[in-house]
């Protein structure tokens, strides 16, 4: 537990040192059989001193001493940032993204880079240009993705928080196949700045760990304005870590996104764990009306495809690494693709803005729906994750992401904890609160994370 | 783009037209339509010593290419 972990390290009872040896010890034994990093720092070691000597000094670093890893699409000086894609393969990070700057700020020690889907384009873990990941929890499924090593990595013990980041449930999906806690925060609610996006307007970078302290200590510490993300809002952070008890709140339900769901084993689940949180808080619970959620998915891809065919203009092969149409895989490929037709002028008005209306719609439901609820509980995924090497069409892996995509057009936060299993296949319960109530969001998670 | 891509993409685009003109209620609130939005690029004069120009102003050139170190010109 992340909370005991760091009254050790404040006490001197566990050095910042011997928890980076730890760790680099475990990686060695198992991030051959699960691939979730990619890269180890060669200076954590060093780090971990320097920290050390700084807690002596009096140093009350909020993640002092932790070990922390990187999504693989966040900029750190002197990291491979690849996107875990050819590409890139050649690229190092020449400056800290704002939350890497923020956990270093604060004692965080970055142990390494982590493997994904290449670009953030996938949701199974597998279309990495250096091998897949698998799941540690369950190796006989697909970890999900596309943070599917910060995931592993943590299911696995080999570190204490990895950074991840969530478009429309990349988070929040690999959270729930490996049995582990993860957030995605609100749409400006975390700084961008050294983010390689895949969707300008939809992604956010969040935390992933064991429980839900760590996440809501980690979010804490990386959530706030930034000079050098212009949709990173103000709002004022709050102190995410204190976790409160909910009391009595409305929790939605909607019967939309209960038909999304296909596997009445997932409901059941989910269904329960609900049950219990009513019974246990004596909250209420109300049906809400998500009209427009089953567009969700129609409405997203192209959003993401026209966004990231934009963001990848970059790839040229002059300034980073190579030509990108030259050295991606396949999914990747089809995005770009995608995107290009769908921005063509002959395409206008069909595709993207018409995507833009639809999100609107959906955020409208949202709104609507908070008017009377406090949180929205659904499940993660509408079926159980797949096996690793399925032959699935593109658009029946896009389905999976039917019940995430929903928070990630309206802006709001979303959070994972687990529920249950299926067979041994672990299943998480999805908990959404309204913009920048990431506070109600953290205190319900950790409310729903300790019913039996 | 290979033919199984192009096939995907084809596909993909098909489904999402028929879902998303399906959705009652979506209004434009934001921009602005403009005819003549888009650039016809065959109508444009050109400047035909625009190229001489560049080339004569710039420190060092070979056949089509400028030669300069990044961020110094």
């Amino acid at each position: 537990m992340i909370n005991e972990k760091l009254k050790q390290i404040k006490s001197g009872k566990l050095s910042a040192k011997q928890n980076i040896r730890n760790f680099l010890d475990i990686i060695g034994k198992k991030n051959k059989d699960i691939n979730a990093f990619l890269h180890l720092n060669p200076d954590a070691l060093a780090d971990a001193e320097e920290i050390d000597k700084k807690i002596k000094s009096g140093f009350k670093g909020k993640l002092a001493g932790l070990a922390i890893a990187l999504k693989s699409n966040i900029s750190a000086i002197g990291m491979p940032v690849t996107c875990a894609s050819k590409t890139l393969k050649n690229y190092t990070g020449t400056f800290d993204a704002d939350i890497v700057k923020k956990i270093r700020q604060e004692g965080g020690i970055i142990i390494g880079m982590l493997n994904m889907d290449e670009f953030a384009c996938g949701i199974s873990g597998e279309t990495s240009s250096f091998g897949p990941i698998i799941n540690p929890r369950c190796p006989s499924i697909v970890p999900g993705g596309s943070s599917s090593g910060s995931a592993a990595a943590v299911a696995a013990g080999l570190c204490d928080i990895a950074l991840g980041s969530d478009t429309g449930g990349s988070i929040r999906n690999p959270a729930s196949n490996c049995g582990i806690c993860g957030i995605k925060p609100s749409y400006g609610r975390v700084s961008r700045y050294g983010l390689l996006d895949l969707s300008m307007s939809l992604d956010q970078i969040g935390p992933m760990c064991s429980d839900v302290y760590g996440c809501a200590l980690m979010l804490e510490v990386i959530s706030g304005k930034s000079q050098k993300d212009p949709m990173a809002f103000s709002t004022p952070v709050e102190k995410y870590s204190k976790i409160e008890p909910t009391g009595k709140i409305r929790v939605g339900i909607s019967p939309e996104a209960e038909k999304l769901c296909l596997d009445s084993r997932i409901k059941t689940i989910v269904e329960k764990k609900l049950s219990s949180f009513i019974k246990k808080t004596s909250s209420e619970k109300k049906p809400v009306a998500l009209k427009y959620i089953d567009l969700a998915v129609q409405s997203y891809y192209p959003i993401v495809f026209v966004e990231f065919f934009s963001g990848t203009r970059k790839f040229d092969g002059r300034k980073y690494g190579l030509k990108i149409e030259g050295s991606c895989g396949e999914e990747v490929l089809r995005r770009i693709s995608a995107g290009k037709e769908m921005s063509k002028a002959e395409h206008k008005g069909k595709f993207y803005r018409k995507a833009l209306q639809v999100r609107d719609l959906i955020k409208s439901d949202f709104d609507k729906a908070f008017e009377k609820t406090d949180i929205i509980v659904m499940p993660v995924t509408p079926s159980l994750p797949q096996k690793p090497g399925s032959k699935i069409t593109p658009e029946e892996s896009y389905a999976f992401d039917a019940l995430t995509i929903p928070a990630s057009l309206a802006g709001i936060c979303a959070g994972v904890v687990p529920a249950g299993e299926i067979q041994g296949i672990p299943i998480g319960i999805q908990i959404i609160a309204p913009a920048f109530r990431e506070k109600l969001l953290i205190n319900a998670m950790s409310e729903f994370s300790k019913l039996e | 783009m290979t033919d199984k891509i192009k096939k995907d993409v084809a596909s993909i685009m098909a489904s999402f037209m028929k879902a998303l003109s399906k959705a009652e209620g979506a209004k434009e609130k934001f921009g602005s339509e403009r005819e003549n939005s888009m650039r016809d690029p065959g109508t444009q004069d050109t400047d035909k010593s625009f190229r001489q120009r560049m080339f004569s102003n710039a420190p060092k050139h070979r056949d089509s290419f400028i030669i300069m170190e990044k961020k110094h010109w």
